[in-house]
């Protein structure tokens, strides 16, 4: 079982740097941007494309280094951590979901929700109880060509959370799948925040995925230029009318 | 790791055809390993087997200490020319644990029947021993083959020709064809030499094997004529109890009745014949007669090889060795006991084996690269199709270390598969051989731990080194590739590689061409250092040949196939290292191949007769005709008149080992010379000498001069070479049968080139006394007669007045001329026992089989190369079927804009013949390099080293590999262009939107 909040660590990225070169130029796609993700909240970032929101995300979950800052996860500075240790530690506290699913073809459902635990044992109720959860327990045994959109992200999801991770990092998760079920799937995280007291960061720029965070934090060129809890409505509308705000306040006057 | 393997599993499942492909290539190089490797298990089993009988009714055998060294096949070793010291059998025999022991004396002879054939026709025997060349003893009636005779080979009257006193009867009757006058003429055949085996002189009272017939030779009557003969060379040579058969050549020649077979253990294949030929244990005899026989066919005193030891059951041998080790060792000829097990380690440390072994190492080492580059190329294509895959599991689960492994457990599957497949398939393949054709297992078959471990080796060797690059390029796969993965385009070429590569490739060249160094360091240095550095450094070079193809061959080639340049630009760069393992699996047998070749006939120049050579010579036998009969012969129609010279040769020792032949015998490094008497003038000096000699050191008119002045002497450079001796040193020759004192002084007054003059000898009789000489050295012709007692004329040298003369002609009108000089009929090539002949020995016809020889040998020699460029090009068809698998999309939108299906399958096949030319480059330049190398390398450690030979390329061999391998690149591309050109374009589109 996973820790209850109280007993957990924040996410924290204070003033984060990464550079993309790009020959003679130095593109700044995270520009000293600070974050904190209290354990148990649900917080979506947004920003337009290039906007730096999948750079944190990555530099979040350790998968690319950062060129200045820090970010802290489960009290362990990720920019001080081999690369080994770095994978070990991945791979038992934090949970990837991807836009593009990025399950491996070649294995069935179930051992793509087994990948992150190996080696581990006692995993089989748990595993039970994450398809009977997410409703895929029937297609278990398939693999990846025979699910639709919304299976294989289920499946996504629930490898994501095999390991019972500290927080759930998920990026752009409904990119790939229709409005209907994109919506099922930004339910079902708000549920497992609720139930479970996951932490959970999504990355969007879908007002409509956004709406079911409890905060958002806005990006641009970026730089975290503002955030606004929201008001858990879950209602699209507003949360539009409030980013498109937030966007509004920090552009520069013409 | 449970989770690791079911991945790598799934990875392999995935791509069916590739695991197919590649599994199948390496199940046929373990295979390739199988066959080879179970040759030397077969004849170790052999070993075992024949060494447990080799000492008869005997435990102990006693002889010299073995000091073999490196000596070529068919040498009598040094250690079988000395001689047990007398003495040591009759304290052996004083012993009280001592029950028999009998001194044997093993030389070998020729012999020849007398009187018609007897017993089973010649044939394999049961077990399978291998029939000899020589078949039928000539005499017999019969041709080699065993056909019913068709008369006219002999006269069937020989049989009566035997002497009371045993000796050759001198005044054979003639036969009908004797007489040169009235020879018909017939097609000329080449000489064909009696055959020989093991005499073996022994008074031992007991035979030392079971006597299959007959009895065993009476000790009490030493004179008597009579020899047992082994069971094997009865069956061989057709004879039987009661049988008679002159042993000896020459007037020391003997006529032996067979009283006795002996039933010898036997030994499977030609390499255990080799091999066991080589010990000193009473298994090795042939015929068996008494000592006194023995010395008078030799025509020697009795001399004593070994001593067959007999103990008393009650007797400890361990201790009985022990007691006279110390006795043995300090003999004037130190010598040592043998019991079976020693001989089993002697065969195993024998020449023959460790060629054997050596074969097995070789095949072994091929197949391994070959399996190394195409699982190599298989791993690399399945990491670079599996980046994403591989970051992902780097972003969700797996760390370095374990991306690693899940390759290198990749790479143990292939191995396994390929293991157990190659196993499978060598012994299927041995059954097929053994039940189809014998033959082609020489030294027959045993799958045993031998085999076993090589294939293993190559297997399991090749898959982990060839796992070792794509392991370290899969760990660099970044969890954040899981997002955007590189994208794909031309790779970069590693330059600093390429670099180190051509630093690498003339390593080889310095080592053994320009470095001073002692021959073994020099070996050494070259097989440690030399050859690994110019594999690696033509690996390195690879990407820089495969991006040279890519950009100035691949438009050459689009034009020629009629397709867009574009289409096929590209196409190897975009995956460089793919393009690179494929096409280093191929220069694996090609380049092997090619090095042979050039290898072969680098080393074969030095041994054909060079345009110094005269068109023929012409041998007197037994002993010469009359110089003066000189007007006479070339005077014959056919024979240019001016120059047909009479000459004496002698082949004496040296007095002073000048060549060092006692330290390692070589082709060129022997303790004697063949010395050639000559007219000085005639030979070599005035418009139109018979030698047209390439002066190296000093010149003709001073050399001539020499030779007139008295014992000056003409020398090949190679004895410069080998002795130090410079012009107008001298060095002394003693005339045989004569003591030191007796020795001669020859003054060295020019060196020439003399390629081939070694079967110039050979074949012409020159080398009259031993198997080998250091030189063929010439005189004047006064000197040689009269130094070596030579009071005719032994051969004559001669050139034809055209180039197509009619040998036979010839042959039968010198026929004539001898005729009348001996006085009584004389035969051509052979004659029938005691009568004079002669041979016409062609230069042309030494060439044309020494080339035939030669060739054959280099074919037997490429077998393995070529099988190894087959298996590889599996590895062409994997990498098309990939190419071709990944462009799916691409090639469906070119069809959908027009490109016509023949255009797309001629593209894909192009492909396949791209990668062939980059491994026609590698293995051109790794071949010529490698086979140079080897040239050289070889005047240092082979026997038949010490020529200097010139590199020689032989083109004709060079394009038949080079258009085998491509085509057979070409052809590996046709199924997978055959396929793609078929599809609709829709379906391409469809099927490379699941890849693109």
């Amino acid at each position: 079982m996973s820790r209850s909040p109280e007993h957990r660590s924040p996410l924290v990225a204070e003033k984060v740097v990464k550079c993309f070169h790009q020959g003679p130029n130095v593109v700044r796609a995270l520009d000293g941007v600070d974050l904190r993700v209290e354990p148990g909240e649900f917080i979506a970032i947004m920003g337009a494309s290039g906007s730096g929101k999948s750079t944190l995300l990555h530099a979040a979950a350790g998968l690319t280094h950062i060129d200045g800052g820090r970010i802290v996860v489960g009290g362990q500075d990720l920019g001080r951590m081999k690369d080994a240790a770095l994978t070990r530690f991945r791979r038992k506290h934090i949970g990837l979901v991807f836009q593009a699913f990025n399950l491996i073809p070649t294995l069935s459902a179930e051992d793509n929700i087994r990948l992150p635990a190996m080696g581990t044992d006692g995993i089989e109720a748990r595993l039970d109880r994450l398809l009977d959860r997410l409703e895929i327990t029937e297609r278990r045994a398939h693999r990846p060509d025979a699910l639709s959109g919304g299976e294989q992200q289920r499946v996504a999801v629930a490898r994501a959370l095999i390991t019972e991770p500290d927080i759930l990092l998920a990026d752009e998760p409904t990119g790939s799948l229709d409005s209907v079920t994109g919506q099922s799937l930004c339910r079902l995280l708000r549920e497992l925040c609720d139930e479970q007291s996951r932490t959970i960061v999504v990355v969007t720029h879908e007002p409509a995925v956004a709406m079911w965070a409890d905060r958002v934090v806005v990006l641009r060129d970026g730089v975290d230029i503002a955030r606004f809890a929201t008001d858990g409505e879950h209602d699209p509308q507003a949360l539009t009318v409030a980013y498109q705000a937030a966007l509004a306040a920090e552009r520069p006057a013409a | 790791m449970k989770m690791l393997i079911k991945l790598a599993l799934a990875a392999l499942r995935e791509n069916r055809i590739r695991l197919g492909l590649t599994s199948l290539a390496t199940v046929a190089a373990a295979a390739m390993v199988v066959w080879v490797g179970s040759g030397y298990d077969a004849l170790m089993e052999s070993f075992e087997d024949y060494s447990e009988g080799a000492l008869g009714h005997y435990q102990l055998s006693v002889a010299g200490i073995s000091t073999f060294s490196q000596y070529a096949p068919g040498d009598i070793p040094r250690t079988a020319m000395r001689f047990v010291p007398p003495g040591v059998v009759d304290d052996l025999r004083a012993d009280p644990d001592v029950e028999a022991a009998d001194a044997m004396w093993a030389q070998r002879v020729r012999i020849e029947r007398l009187g018609p054939p007897k017993g089973p026709p010649a044939g394999a025997r049961p077990g399978g021993q291998r029939p000899s060349s020589e078949g039928a003893v000539p005499g017999d009636g019969r041709p080699s083959d065993g056909r019913p005779s068709d008369g006219k080979a002999g006269d069937g009257k020989a049989g009566d020709g035997k002497a009371s006193d045993g000796k050759a009867p001198s005044d054979e009757k003639a036969g009908p064809q004797a007489a040169a006058g009235e020879q018909q003429p017939r097609p000329r055949r080449r000489p064909r030499r009696t055959p020989s085996l093991r005499l073996l002189g022994s008074d031992a009272a007991q035979p030392p094997f079971p006597l299959a017939e007959g009895r065993w030779l009476d000790p009490s009557t030493p004179d008597a004529l009579e020899a047992a003969i082994s069971s094997g060379d009865a069956e061989r040579y057709r004879l039987g109890l009661g049988d008679t058969v002159r042993v000896g050549e020459g007037a020391s020649a003997l006529d032996v009745k067979i009283v006795g077979v002996v039933d010898l253990p036997h030994i499977e294949g030609f390499t255990g014949m080799v091999a066991s030929g080589q010990l000193m244990t009473p298994s090795v005899g042939g015929l068996y007669t008494s000592m006194a026989n023995a010395a008078r066919i030799i025509d020697e005193p009795p001399r004593i090889s070994f001593v067959a030891v007999r103990v008393h059951e009650s007797a400890d041998i361990t201790a009985f060795r022990f007691r006279w080790a110390p006795k043995l060792n300090s003999l004037e000829t130190p010598s040592q006991f043998q019991e079976a097990h020693d001989i089993e380690e002697t065969l195993d440390q024998s020449a023959a084996a460790e060629n054997v072994r050596f074969q097995a190492y070789m095949s072994t080492a091929i197949a391994l690269l070959a399996a190394l580059f195409i699982i190599f190329s298989a791993l690399s294509m399945g990491v670079t199709e599996r980046t994403r895959q591989l970051a992902i599991l780097r972003a969700v689960a797996l760390t370095r270390g374990q991306v690693a492994a899940l390759i290198a457990i990749e790479a143990v599957v292939l191995a396994t598969i390929g293991f157990a497949g190659g196993i499978g398939a060598g012994q299927a393949t041995l059954w097929l051989a053994a039940s189809a054709s014998p033959e082609l297992l020489g030294d027959g078959a045993v799958l045993g731990p031998y085999a076993i471990t090589l294939a293993a080796i190559c297997a399991y060797g090749g898959a982990l080194l060839a796992a070792l690059v794509p392991m370290f390029r899969a760990t660099r796969v970044r969890p954040i590739d899981a997002m955007a993965p590189a994208a794909a385009g031309r790779s970069r070429a590693p330059w600093l590689a390429i670099l180190i590569g051509v630093m690498l490739l003339p390593v080889n060249l310095l080592i053994t061409y320009t470095m001073s160094a002692g021959d073994a360091t020099r070996v050494q240095l070259a097989i440690l250092v030399g050859f690994p550095a110019m594999a690696v450094g033509i690996v390195l070079v690879a990407p820089a040949v495969t991006l040279f193809v890519d950009r100035a061959i691949s438009p050459l080639l689009a034009r020629l196939s009629g397709i867009e340049p574009k289409l096929l630009e590209s196409q190897l760069s975009s995956n460089l290292w793919r393009a690179v393992g494929t096409a280093a699996a191929l220069t694996v047998g090609l380049s092997l191949y090619v090095a042979i070749q050039v290898w072969g006939h680098t080393m074969l120049s030095s041994f054909l007769p060079g345009p110094w050579a005269p068109d023929a010579v012409v041998t007197f036998y037994p002993d010469g005709i009359d110089a003066k009969r000189a007007g006479e012969i070339a005077a014959i129609e056919g024979i240019d008149a001016d120059n047909a010279l009479p000459i004496v040769a002698e082949q004496p020792r040296l007095l002073e080992d000048l060549t060092g032949s006692a330290e390692r015998a070589t082709v060129v490094r022997q303790d004697n010379v063949v010395l050639i008497g000559i007219d000085p003038e005639a030979g070599f000096g005035g418009d139109d000498p018979l030698f047209e000699m390439e002066w190296l050191q000093g010149d003709r008119a001073a050399a001539v001069a020499a030779m007139k002045a008295g014992r000056g002497c003409i020398v090949p450079d190679h004895f410069l070479r080998e002795t130090g001796l410079s012009l107008g040193d001298s060095f002394a020759l003693v005339p045989p049968g004569k003591g030191t004192d007796a020795a001669v002084t020859y003054t060295i007054a020019a060196a020439v080139r003399l390629h081939g003059w070694h079967w110039q000898t050979k074949l012409t009789g020159f080398r009259s006394r031993t198997h080998r000489a250091a030189a063929l050295v010439f005189s004047d012709y006064a000197s040689v007669a009269a130094d070596f007692a030579k009071n005719k004329a032994t051969h004559f040298w001669v050139d034809f007045d055209e180039a197509d003369a009619d040998k036979d002609a010839i042959a039968q009108a010198i026929a004539a001329v001898y005729t009348a000089d001996r006085g009584e009929p004389v035969g051509i090539d052979e004659g029938k026992p005691g009568q004079p002949f002669l041979r016409v020995i062609g230069v042309d016809d030494i060439r044309t089989m020494v080339n035939h020889h030669a060739r054959q040998w280099l074919w037997a020699m490429s077998r393995l190369p070529l099988i190894t460029l087959i298996i590889t090009c599996l590895g062409v068809l994997n990498l098309i079927l990939t190419s071709v698998r990944a462009r799916r999309w691409d090639m469906g939108v070119m069809r959908a804009l027009g490109v016509t299906r023949s255009a797309l399958v001629r593209m894909v096949v192009a492909e396949g013949v791209l990668v062939g030319v980059v491994a026609v480059l590698l293995s051109v330049g790794l071949g010529i390099l490698a086979g140079y190398c080897g040239a050289g390398i070889s005047q240092y450690i082979s026997f038949f080293g010490g020529l200097e030979p010139q590199m020689v390329v032989p083109w004709g061999e060079f394009w038949v590999g080079l258009v085998a391998a491509l085509g057979l690149s070409a052809l590996a591309a046709v199924g997978p262009a055959i396929s793609v050109g078929r599809a609709e374009p829709l379906t391409l589109l469809q099927q490379g939107r699941g890849t693109a």
